[in-house]
């Protein structure tokens, strides 16, 4: 199917099922506190050992325990598909000195790139390295 | 835990509708057991899938928006592209072994130029370096796709049939899946920008190993986009092999090596192949570790290049691997892959100390993809 022609129709589609499953399943978990809860009020006394209170809170627990990790798997598999931001980083050195600087990986760096002269001691200046890592977080 | 049960029994306060219902749901429960697990688990792949759909537009479209910049417009190249989706190589037979292996390297030779043809087509005003890397994002298009068709068949085929094994053995590898998928997405960016790659570790070492006499050092091309560096270490030749850079290439390095060795008739001294390796879960990234045999990770040709003609010529072979996640390996290097690349070079400068001699002649080969490495 090509790739520009798939509609925007159909990603509305997707993002009314998704919300329609999410509502569903938050509805189901729900219904298990509440039935839990309701077995606790009515039935606090001996009676709460009765096949019907039992069965209640086992239905309960049941709902909570299957809508909960569907609900997690949806949320899990379901995140928006995006890549990772990473700071690329071109390391600069100079073949006589040793200077080294780095910058912003730029289009068109690649590693053993001749830049130049070196601004120090006027030696060639090459990319010795380009690598990514993780942006720093911020501190509270 | 035994009084409520007992008391059950005894079926204090309840009545014998209670009791009806509650061994109703326990054979509901037996019966419908395995199809409620079923259903959890088709609504799982149908989650991936949908996920794995998204990264294949994803991937395609950052493939057409940079394609699109060198020559054809962006409607040309989708459809170029989506006539190429499930272009593969179907494998030769293997029944009668003698040959397979130059069967095998015809038919990837045949597809590598059917794909230069075709990105030669989609960008045709693209330099040399260029075509590589958005020859690598194609492959990366492809292998989602095909990642896609094969989930998608599976889901089906569980749907079609409420079978659990064709549910539960998708279900099982559902996340390694995915780990794959989203490193060839993560892929198609590194390869738009030209950076350099986990894999390309090889090529690396060789490029550090070369900037300490001349990072300017012109290279010969001794194979198929490969490049060969002659340096001197402590009176040692050194014939320092990779990839051709900074284009997205892996090469021919069997070819190369074998006709470094046939052109000396066997006098090489010793082989030092260097390549990413995959690490096992719990093993740190960028740990270096040393092997012997050939570290290459081509489908067979190349390893069976350089199998055979260091066997015939019994030249022992020492391989160095810097093991990384398989994400990491087609993702933008990491810092810690890229200076393991230094340590590297001091483990080859040491076995070029340690198990060869003065005025021998040593192969040194950086496997890999060079992509942003020269």
């Amino acid at each position: 199917m090509s790739i520009l022609r798939s509609s925007k129709k159909e990603e509305g589609r997707s993002s009314l099922i998704l919300f329609a499953n999410i509502t569903m399943l938050l509805a189901l978990i729900l219904c298990g506190v509440a039935m839990i809860i309701y077995v606790l009020r009515e039935f606090s006394d001996a009676t709460s050992q009765s096949p019907y209170a039992m069965g209640l809170i086992m239905i309960g627990f049941t709902l909570i325990f299957f809508a909960g990790q569907t609900l997690y798997n949806l949320l899990r598999f379901g995140m928006e598909v995006g890549i990772p931001h990473l700071n690329v980083i071109t390391v600069m050195k100079c073949d006589s000195c040793g200077l080294t600087t780095t910058r912003e990986f730029q289009s068109g760096d690649y590693v053993n790139k001749i830049l130049g002269k070196c601004e120090k001691c006027a030696g060639v200046k090459y990319i010795s390295n380009i690598y990514a890592e993780e942006p720093k977080k911020k501190k509270l | 835990m035994v009084e409520p049960m007992l008391a059950l029994l005894q079926d204090q306060g309840s009545n014998l509708i209670q009791w009806f219902l509650f061994i109703v749901m326990l054979f509901l429960i037996q019966i419908f057991g395995m199809k409620i697990q079923a259903w959890m688990g088709l609504s799982d792949i149908a989650r991936a899938l949908d996920k794995l759909w998204n990264l294949n537009q994803s991937a395609s479209k950052m493939f057409i928006e940079e394609a699109s910049k060198y020559g054809k417009g962006k409607e040309d190249v989708d459809r170029i592209l989506s006539r190429y989706k499930g272009f593969g190589i179907i494998e030769p037979v293997y029944l009668d072994p003698v040959g397979a292996i130059k069967k095998l390297e015809h038919l990837l030779n045949t597809a590598k130029w059917r794909i230069d043809e075709v990105l030669w087509e989609i960008a045709p005003k693209a330099q040399k370096h260029i075509h590589s890397n958005l020859k690598d994002m194609f492959l990366s298009c492809l292998t989602l796709d095909y990642i896609y068709r094969i989930v998608r068949h599976y889901f089906i085929m569980g749907r079609k049939t409420q079978n659990f094994y064709y549910i539960f053995q998708v279900q099982m590898v559902l996340p390694e899946i995915m780990k794959i998928a989203k490193a060839y997405h993560t892929s198609v960016d590194a390869f738009r920008r030209g950076t350099p790659i986990g894999d390309g570790l090889g090529p690396l070492v060789v490029a550090r190993f070369v900037s300490e006499y001349n990072p300017n050092l012109e290279a010969e091309e001794i194979a198929e986009n490969i490049s060969l560096y002659r340096v001197t270490y402590e009176g040692r030749n050194v014939l320092l092999v990779k990839a051709k850079g900074p284009g997205g290439e892996v090469g021919k390095p069997g070819d190369a090596i074998k006709r470094l060795i046939e052109m000396r008739s066997g006098a090489i001294s010793r082989i030092i192949m260097v390549d990413a390796g995959g690490k096992l879960e719990g093993e740190p990234t960028a740990e270096i570790t040393e092997y012997v045999g050939a570290a290459i990770g081509d489908p067979g040709p190349e390893k069976y290049k350089i199998e055979e003609v260091a066997t015939k010529y019994q030249i022992p072979i020492d391989s160095i691997v810097v093991k990384m996640d398989p994400l990491d390996a087609i993702a933008i290097m990491k810092k810690e892959i890229s200076l393991a690349a230094d340590s590297v070079v001091d483990r080859i400068k040491r076995i070029l100390e340690e198990r060869t001699h003065e005025g021998d002649t040593v192969i040194v080969a950086g496997i890999g993809n060079s992509i942003g490495i020269r």
